[in-house]
């Protein structure tokens, strides 16, 4: 590598689109090696996509179901998958603890469970309800529903950004 | 490699690339109307190609 093939490279690396760019295939290659190790525990032997919401979603139901009526229902959910939620929850926590970030934190200006309390509530709440009605997450419908033509999952990413756009104009960007 | 163990090494990458390249679904949305701002909506975009190789060994989306 001569020296300006040296800057180019580093410029590259400097510019504001690599880190979304790196971050965007990292995701989609991850959602990609999912796809292909599924088989392992998909109860079809087929593939079966990421999805991280729907599981939660089902994981309530069944929740919901033992608690109140002490019956022990399958979620159609493989509790396997409770590996990849915990994985990432340990990532976090990992890359957090060694790159020495790790500390309470809240949006600019707002102070923790006080000003952005009713907002995390009422987000979370929505968030939760949209999985159950549209029958998956944004990571199931986005990136890997959209990228396997599902109809389905473009008219929920349709939903997707047009409550986006009422956010924006109800509780501003 | 047992499955579940592959899938937290999975996990665990997913959050470090989210984390280290600060990946947001949410703001690629918000990109949408922000004019002059696609860098998330961009990367969103690059997933959805990443993944979208599935069709070359005929992925069935999942009857939803």
């Amino acid at each position: 590598m001569n020296v300006d093939e040296g800057r180019s490279a580093s410029s590259w690396v400097a510019s504001p689109w690599f880190k979304p760019i790196l971050g965007g295939l990292g995701v989609g290659l991850l959602g990609l090696l999912f796809y292909f190790v599924s088989p392992l525990w998909s109860s079809t032997g087929k593939p079966e996509v990421i999805s991280v919401g729907g599981f939660l979603a089902n994981t309530l139901a069944w929740s919901e179901k033992v608690i109140l009526t002490s019956s022990y229902l399958l979620s159609g959910i493989p509790p396997i998958l409770r590996f990849l939620v915990l994985g990432i929850v340990l990532g976090s926590f990992l890359d957090a603890v060694l790159s020495r970030q790790l500390t309470w934190k809240a949006f600019h200006g707002q102070k923790i469970l006080k000003d952005d309390l009713p907002y995390d509530i009422g987000g979370g709440a929505l968030i939760g309800f949209g999985v159950l009605l549209a029958n998956g997450c944004v990571i199931k419908h986005l990136l890997a529903g959209v990228p396997g033509l599902d109809i389905a999952s473009f008219v929920a990413v349709g939903g997707m950004i047009i409550g986006m756009w009422l956010g924006l104009k109800i509780v501003g960007g | 490699m047992p499955a579940n163990v592959m899938l937290l090494f999975i996990g665990m990458a997913l959050a470090i690339v989210v984390r280290r390249t600060n990946y947001s679904i949410p703001a690629a949305f918000s990109d949408i109307f922000m004019m002059g701002r696609y860098h998330q909506l961009v990367a969103v975009l690059v997933s959805i190609g990443a993944f979208g190789l599935v069709n070359i060994w005929g992925y069935e989306p999942c009857p939803t």
